[in-house]
């Protein structure tokens, strides 16, 4: 798969500024920001119903924000239909994978490939020459890239028989093949045994390389957090609590309180202490 | 884009979607100009179409629950039911002339006024119908809904129209009710009622007085009881367990099943008191209109539908707002604008309603979680 | 056009010409009388309705009951202009409906466009533009075909009668169609953004609406010749078999490119999955569209051909309670698959409409409508798939490339030059 294409300005890849969202009297994201450079790979962490999932939905268009701005690559990007917002270079997985369940692992693949297909309807009614030749292409193009995710032998698997582990494997390729500048990851170690997460941690260190990507990564599986993500923001009640390395997150008091309580953080801030003496 | 006045403006018009307002703001105008014009006019003219309208939108309420009831717990979309205010109406009328059970009180308590034992009567004709409905709706529930309760839904779907058809087609048949249009011979006599600014009188065959709305005996009883109706199934859903485990099932059967709830029970019988409501309905509209024939209920049941629609489905209150809403739209649009298309137009408002407000008056709105 | 024609297209072709060749000799001698003839030619028009609504609704997962409304549609405008051909000897008709349909459809092409690239127009406002000009262009060709008709009616004159009868049916049929599609679109653009449930119910209210209309269409709408619910006669009988073959082996092959490629699969991933699709860059509304009008199309199609199999229309052909016909047939045959639908097409023709009307004494006429609700609960219960479920004849399938190993084969390359030095 050749590079992503050429940036168009210099500066962060993605900016979230006082974002909002409301859901009737509920405020399910507020003020939020996050700022993403070209080559990070992130992690969005918080506990459940931090609102983690809604601002990727907001940054892939599925929500209109309530409030704020999100500019990608330059452009301004709040209000545009998900589709836009994909053919620009955002794509993303879902929390509960979402294959087309009836269609086979390369069909999958193919969607992706859609929007530069190459031929218009009157060409694929009309079996024009263009057609044969650019379905050909895209094919192969698709067939190529279940190869990089060794999926070339379950190509004509229907997607909603192949096991778990294969399906989020699936999602991924399935999302890259739009070779997107920024890639959602929606918790995609959800399910998956310690060897599988393991895996899945390889999976993204190489696409991040192979494909020069950003990543952004919401997930509950510490361990694949910890050992993946170089910066990681924290959420809570809708808004963003803690930014940084890895190691400041562990330690900080307030992300602990976060998942697990005031007591906890006290007991956890007293456990430190102790520790450091 | 440049930044002169024009774009913004256009933006502007784009954003506040005024083009699509301006439209619906047309015809919404052109109807109130209509009405408006229509109610100076002839008042009372007017005033009577709106007591008709009432009428008729009672008896699409009766049916309307039934419809947005069993669509809140299993969401389905039971085309068989209008079918079973059909039955409702020939279960009655086979009370009437074979059984003679509206006569039964003046037979058992000679003693009895007139107007008690004639209000008994007919009750008793109602309440029998409603009963049958109910059985007939569990049973086609059991058999024909049940084992495809977790099948694609556009099986139910079908499955709710092949009931439909059976049902009028086996009531077509000779040995049962036969093809015919059947004169529906009323449990009581029709009684008029001229109301004016010079009081109330009572027609005897006469034309009717200048300057007066007329309200028939009919029209009480089929208001009446359908406000009596309406307000027992308010009492039963909110105020009975019964009631209270069906909104639970309504709303998530699955817990409601872990917190011991016998769903299926619960489903069968919000289908009973649904079909109940459109049995009353058939014996209204029987005694209203006199005449019944095995495709009665296909017009009704969709009017009705289009209420439940309109009003929000799944929403009680809804749907008897829809109900009324589309009764008297219909009656309307009969004597004001064209009867031919009075149906048409009732769609008409369906289309129009769910452009502007699609999950209907007091519908909540379904958001799929990503 | 093909650049190679593979087995599968060969054995489609061949053998669906042959069953046309068999066909067209036993009907010709005789063998197979009016009466089958009839109920062939029928079976095929509900094929082309019924591939319509599996696009619609198999292919593209919106639960339309508005397919036989475009049926009506189609029959009517196409019975209309051959009728006034051949008993009002006047082209009127033709030409009206052809500018009224080629003007408005161009300014909806245009418009369609423009409107594309405005961000966030909303689809009532849009719906409102496309209106206001449709009812532009038709008011302008209907007061230009006026004036244009005595030439084009002197023109067509100058050929023999018979060719002259098949042009004029041929533009009525494929022009019926392309109105039937433009009042698709018009009408689905604001409806289909409402969602599945909502989107079956408008469509009902169209289907009710176009109904009452054709009761009415001698007195309110002024088509006197239509007689409204006293049903149009004196339509010329003009679809012959090999006519209905024609079509629906185009039809057959043209629904099959789009489906078993790139536009197909996006029409099929708005079933799947709709945000899915959205987050890989399909524009859903739009593939919605798409499958919407041309499925409403090939009603239309279906219905001009068909009004013109007996030579009478009737509005009770188009009420509420036949417009599940192709519904269930879509269901009964599987509804992802075009054979299927093929398949149980003729089956509801065959058997409903002419073994039981045969086999059934007299009389007992109606317990056809007892058996036939009994068999669709049967068939639900047993198997809600349908018959063939997504089975497809190979030439209508998917072909799946041959597999390719390009990175086991970089791999392989590799270890092959490390060990040959």
């Amino acid at each position: 798969m050749t590079a992503n294409t050429q940036l168009s300005v210099s500066g962060p890849l993605l900016k979230v500024e006082g974002l909002s969202k409301n859901f009737g009297g509920l405020r399910a994201v507020n003020n939020m920001e996050l700022e993403l450079n070209p080559g990070d790979l992130a992690g969005l962490i918080g506990p459940n119903g931090a609102g983690k999932t809604t601002v990727f939905n907001l940054i892939t268009g599925v929500y209109v924000p309530t409030s704020g701005k999100i500019t990608f690559n330059g452009q301004e990007i709040n209000g545009l239909a998900p589709h836009v917002i994909n053919q620009m270079g955002i794509a993303r997985t879902f929390q509960n994978i979402r294959l087309f369940p009836n269609l086979t692992v390369l069909e999958n693949v193919c969607i992706a490939y859609h929007s530069h297909a190459g031929y218009s309807m009157q060409d694929a009614i009309l079996r024009s020459r263009k057609f044969e030749a650019k379905e050909k292409e895209l094919l192969e193009k698709a067939q190529d890239f279940l190869s990089i995710f060794r999926l070339e032998d379950r190509q004509g698997e229907i997607a909603r028989n192949l096991p778990y582990g294969e399906q989020r494997r699936l999602e991924i390729a399935r999302a890259l093949a739009a070779n997107p500048k920024l890639l959602c990851l929606d918790e995609p170690a959800a399910g998956m045994n310690p060897a599988e997460s393991v895996a899945l941690m390889d999976l993204i260190h190489f696409i991040r390389d192979r494909f020069s990507l950003t990543i952004l990564l919401i997930e509950h599986q510490m361990r694949v957090v910890m050992g993946v993500c170089e910066k990681i923001t924290v959420m809570d009640f809708g808004e963003k609590i803690a930014y940084g390395e890895p190691r400041e997150i562990q330690s900080n008091p307030r992300v602990v309180e976060a998942y697990l309580g005031r007591g906890a953080a006290e007991l956890a801030e007293k456990f430190r202490r102790s520790k450091a003496q | 884009m440049n930044t002169s006045t024009n774009s913004t403006f256009f933006q502007t018009v784009i954003q506040k979607r005024w083009l699509g307002k301006a439209f619906l703001l047309l015809l919404t105008a052109l109807a109130v100009w209509r009405i408006a014009t229509a109610l100076m006019a002839d008042p009372l003219l007017f005033l009577q179409q709106v007591v008709n309208g009432l009428q008729l939108g009672f008896v699409y309420a009766l049916i309307a629950l039934g419809y947005t009831m069993v669509y809140g717990i299993v969401r389905l979309i039971n085309f068989a039911h209008g079918d079973v205010f059909m039955v409702g109406s020939f279960v009655s009328f086979y009370s009437i002339t074979r059984f003679q059970l509206h006569l039964w009180p003046t037979s058992v308590f000679p003693a009895m006024s007139e107007n008690l034992s004639n209000v008994i009567g007919v009750l008793t004709v109602i309440v029998v119908a409603m009963i049958a409905c109910a059985l007939l709706a569990i049973v086609i529930e059991r058999v024909a809904y049940k084992p495809l309760r977790n099948a694609p839904r556009i099986s139910a779907l079908i499955t709710a129209i092949g009931v439909s058809f059976f049902l009028e087609y086996f009531a077509a048949l000779d040995f049962v009710f036969s093809a015919n249009f059947i004169t529906y011979k009323r449990p009581i006599e029709v009684v008029t009622w001229a109301i004016g600014a010079n009081g109330i009188t009572q027609l005897s065959g006469d034309a009717p007085p200048e300057g007066t709305i007329l309200l028939s005996n009919i029209a009480l009883i089929i208001i009446v009881t359908s406000i009596l109706l309406v307000v027992a199934l308010q009492f039963i859903v909110h105020k009975t367990r019964i009631g209270k485990a069906m909104r639970t099932v309504a709303y998530d059967k699955q817990t409601a099943r872990l917190m011991g709830i016998n769903a299926d029970a619960v489903i069968s019988t919000t289908f009973a008191i649904g079909a109940a409501l459109a049995g009353a309905a058939g014996v209204l509209y029987a005694i209203a209109f006199s005449q019944i024939f095995f495709v009665m209920g296909i017009l009704p049941g969709l009017k009705a539908f289009v209420a439940a629609v309109l009003g929000g489905i799944g929403s009680l209150p809804g749907a008897l707002l829809g109900a009324l809403i589309m009764g008297q739209a219909e009656v309307l649009s009969a004597a004001y604008i064209s009867t031919p298309l009075r149906d048409a137009i009732a769609f008409s408002i369906l289309i129009v309603v769910l452009l502007v407000r699609p999950t209907g008056l007091f519908g909540e709105p379904e958001r799929e979680k990503a | 056009m093909m650049s190679k024609l593979s087995k599968p297209t060969l054995w489609f072709l061949g053998s669906s010409v042959a069953i046309y060749v068999v066909l067209q000799i036993l009907v010709s001698t005789g063998l197979l009388n009016s009466f089958w003839d009839t109920i062939i030619r029928i079976g095929a028009v509900m094929a082309i309705v019924s591939i319509g609504l599996n696009l619609i609704y198999g292919f593209n997962g919106q639960f339309s009951l508005g397919q036989w409304g475009f049926y009506a549609i189609g029959a009517y405008a196409a019975a209309d202009v051959t009728y006034r051909w051949t008993v009002n000897k006047s082209a009127d008709g033709l030409v009206i409906l052809f500018l009224a349909t080629a003007l408005s459809g161009a300014s909806i092409l245009w418009l369609h466009q423009r409107i594309a690239k405005v961000r966030g127009i909303d689809p009532l406002s849009a719906f409102t533009i496309y209106l206001t000009s449709t009812i532009a262009w038709s008011a302008l060709a209907f007061w230009v075909g006026i004036t244009a008709t005595p030439a084009v009616t002197a023109l067509l004159n100058m050929l023999p009668a018979a060719i002259a009868l098949q042009i004029v049916f041929i533009v009525a049929v494929l022009f019926s169609a392309i109105l039937a599609a433009e009042i698709s679109y018009l009408f689905g653009l604001p409806i289909l953004s409402l969602g599945s449930d909502y989107f079956g119910i408008a469509t009902l209210g169209f289907t009710v609406i176009v109904k009452i209309l054709l009761d009415n269409s001698d007195t309110l709408l002024g088509f006197v010749e239509m007689k409204g619910a006293r049903g149009m006669i004196g339509i010329p009988k003009i679809t012959t078999l090999f006519w209905v073959f024609f079509f629906l082996m185009v039809v057959i092959v043209l629904v099959r490119n789009l489906l078993r490629s790139s536009y197909g699969r996006a029409i099929i991933s708005v079933r799947e999955d709709e945000i899915a699709a959205k987050a890989m860059g399909i524009d859903v509304a739009e593939y919605k569209i798409v499958a919407f009008v041309l499925g409403s199309f090939l009603a239309g199609l279906a219905g001009g051909l068909y009004a013109h199999i007996n030579g009478f229309l009737h509005p009770n052909t188009f009420n509420f309670i036949k417009s599940f016909d192709p519904m269930i047939i879509i269901v009964f045959g599987g509804l992802g698959s075009i054979t299927g639908t093929i398949f149980a097409s003729f089956a509801w023709a065959l058997v409903l409409e002419g073994i039981l009307r045969i086999f059934l004494p007299q009389g007992f006429e109606t317990w056809r409508f007892v058996v036939y609700p009994l068999l669709l609960l049967v068939i639900m219960l047993l198997r809600p798939k349908g018959i063939f479920g997504d089975y497809e004849i190979p030439f209508l399938r998917q072909v799946l490339p041959k597999p390719r190993h390009p990175e086991k084969e970089k791999i392989e390359a590799e270890k092959i030059a490390e060990v040959q030095p």
